[in-house]
């Protein structure tokens, strides 16, 4: 028999849940919580085999009671069920120490699959949860390097040329071209265009 | 005119031209005749009688003095009669009729001293001393005499009295007129003074309706820029309101309605699941609930998108870029120094803007790359929105609903938006904002 906490803000949601799994001998609701430090608080009394836990909630969301779980290094698996299916929210969830997502209307069969499966393994990943990942992780969409334009940009400043003239050069105003410069600076940590035409030398954007 | 004539004749006689006295005289008798003047005749009648003696033409005097005499008397005039008498006196005198001069004299001596006529008196009373003395009577040539001396000392003092009273008016006149100019300048000063004192408060007046105007000024623009910060407080109220009021709604529709649905729609399963038969009205149901809670969640979204109010710019940028992989646009995001969150209501403008400017790339641009540049900077953060598409003529502004919200929002947030359009060069959208 494995023991359960639910916790989730939406009375009907959670009391659902419950009367969803209570027909089933493998598993057994132990107890429901309203927010993260209900969680917490059962969690000092009681033994918790599986967490199904919200994200969004009042008082403590789903993010910090993970983290406030893995502060207090309770022995628990942690089975988020959130109505969030965006990569940003499935990676977060999994970075902060979940050991398993699902989205809410799973259904019964799998729900159950969901939470043997931690409570055995440690872990529950479904297909789709790793094809969303697999996609976040591919597409990067993400970088904090300089951007070709700005690559560009540097270079017709190492060459010595004016505002005006990179502006006629790339087709934008003077205004832009100053933006990208004050960014480019930004970026690489120096303070005027000298440094900017080492940084140019050293990258191979010019020849010295 | 008979008047100057007469004057003419006076003035003559005054510079001993006797013979043009005389023309003179008979030209204004001849005037007054005219006129009728019978006094002015009688007068110029006498006046030629003296004329001619002085002339010595006796016959002549004596037909002008007896003609005076009878004009004189005519009109009853007695101050000429008086003169007549003493001319015909005079006359007989030197004819030596003495008792005729006599008694001339005497009715001139008595019309004299009833009419006061002084010097008439004092005349007649040396010519009858004259008279006296070639008539052999010393006695009455002396008493004469003496009454001439007499006549004459009065007419003399009373001169003198007329002089000096004369004199007095003169000086009176002078002092007066002293005292006028005195006055006069008393008044130029014054005036004066009172010009400047006027002056001084028409200055005064300009002075304090200055200060009075700059102070009007000054209060309005206080209370302009009072009121426009008070207007600017309430739109920022005003928006902070409208957001958490989104933010809610969006958070019970995707939580609470959206957990509702997820939970019907695992209810239904598990009936569908412990049926036999008979379950595809249950999977219609069960398939309208899945989009329901699709419609649910993305309405959600649009109201407030769940990663920006949990994970900020960056995340929420990048879900939005996930969703266009499947498009043939390449979209990246460079974010530097954007590991803090800035503030809620410019993350929302923000990440409008961003979803305003991708939505104009997608519908207008067909570009193939899309940047996004989000940097911050000590004091503000710098958004740029680059694509390689068609972009818009040069010189035309770039118009549309899309474009006034990013104008509106980057007003909002006190920011500068710079767009860089070329034909078939791209567009670029710069936008700085203050943190």
């Amino acid at each position: 028999m494995i023991r359960i906490a639910i916790a989730d803000d939406h009375k009907v949601f959670r009391e659902g849940l419950a009367a969803l799994l209570a027909g089933n001998k493998t598993v057994a609701v132990m107890a429901q919580a309203n927010n993260g430090k209900q969680v917490l608080e059962i969690l000092k009394d009681q033994s918790v085999d599986v967490l199904l836990l919200d994200i969004e909630m009042p008082k403590m969301d789903g993010f910090d009671t993970i983290l406030e779980i893995k502060k207090r290094a309770i022995d628990l698996k942690i089975l988020v069920l959130t109505m969030h299916s965006s990569p940003q929210f499935v990676r977060n969830i999994l970075r902060a120490g979940a050991h398993g997502y699902l989205p809410k209307d799973i259904g019964k069969t799998t729900l159950l699959e969901a939470i043997d499966t931690v409570y055995r393994t440690g872990k529950y990943h479904s297909a789709e949860t790793i094809k969303i990942i697999m996609e976040d992780l591919r597409d990067d969409t993400h970088s904090t390097e300089i951007s070709p334009r700005e690559k560009e940009v540097v270079r017709l400043i190492a060459d010595g040329h004016t505002t005006q003239e990179i502006a006629d050069e790339l087709y934008l105003s003077k205004h832009t071209i100053e933006s990208h410069r004050k960014n480019i600076l930004l970026k690489l940590g120096l303070k005027n265009s000298a440094g900017l035409v080492k940084y140019a030398i050293h990258s191979g954007l010019i020849y010295a | 005119m008979a008047f100057t004539l007469g004057n003419l004749g006076i003035i003559n006689k005054n510079q001993q031209d006797f013979t043009a006295a005389i023309e003179a005289y008979e030209k204004s008798n001849s005037v007054l005749k005219e006129l009728q003047d019978e006094r002015g005749l009688a007068r110029n009648y006498n006046n030629l009688a003296a004329l001619y003696q002085a002339l010595e033409n006796n016959e002549q005097a004596f037909y002008y003095a007896k003609l005076g005499l009878s004009q004189a008397k005519k009109i009853n005039d007695e101050s000429t009669v008086t003169s007549a008498f003493h001319n015909l006196g005079s006359l007989f005198s030197k004819k030596g009729d003495f008792d005729l001069a006599r008694s001339n004299y005497e009715k001139s001596l008595a019309i004299a001293e009833r009419l006061d006529n002084k010097n008439v008196i004092r005349d007649n009373h040396l010519a009858l001393a004259k008279l006296y003395e070639q008539m052999g009577n010393p006695s009455l040539a002396l008493q004469h005499q003496k009454s001439y001396i007499n006549w004459k000392d009065s007419i003399a003092s009373q001169e003198h009295l007329k002089a000096i009273s004369e004199l007095e008016i003169k000086y009176e006149t002078e002092k007066k007129e002293k005292e006028i100019l005195f006055l006069s300048q008393q008044q130029l000063i014054s005036d004066a003074q009172l010009s400047e004192q006027r002056s001084k408060i028409k200055q005064l007046t300009y002075g304090i309706l200055a200060v009075i105007i700059i102070l009007g000024i000054g209060i309005s623009l206080l209370w302009l820029y009072l009121k426009n910060r008070k207007q600017k407080e309430l739109i920022t109220t005003i928006v902070e309101t409208q957001m958490s009021e989104r933010q809610r709604i969006a958070r019970d529709l995707h939580d609470s309605v959206g957990g509702s649905l997820a939970m019907a729609k695992n209810i239904l399963q598990e009936v569908s699941e412990s049926l036999e038969d008979g379950n595809t009205r249950i999977q219609e149901s069960i398939h309208t609930l899945s989009e329901t809670a699709d419609q649910v969640r993305q309405i959600s979204h649009d109201l407030m998108p769940g990663e920006l109010v949990k994970f900020g710019l960056v995340t929420a940028i990048k879900t939005t870029l996930g969703h266009l992989q499947k498009s043939a646009l390449q979209a990246k995001l460079y974010a530097f120094n954007m590991e803090e969150r800035i503030h809620p209501t410019k993350e929302i403008h923000l990440f409008r803007i961003v979803q305003e400017a991708v939505q104009n790339v997608i519908k207008h641009a067909q570009a193939s790359t899309l940047n996004i540049s989000l940097n911050r900077h000590p004091k503000f953060l710098s958004l740029m929105v680059e694509d390689n598409g068609i972009g818009m003529d040069h010189g035309s502004k770039p118009t549309g609903i899309g474009i006034d919200n990013i104008k509106s929002r980057v007003a909002q947030l006190s920011g500068t938006l710079n767009i860089d359009s070329n034909k078939g060069k791209g567009t670029t959208l710069s936008i700085q904002i203050p943190i």
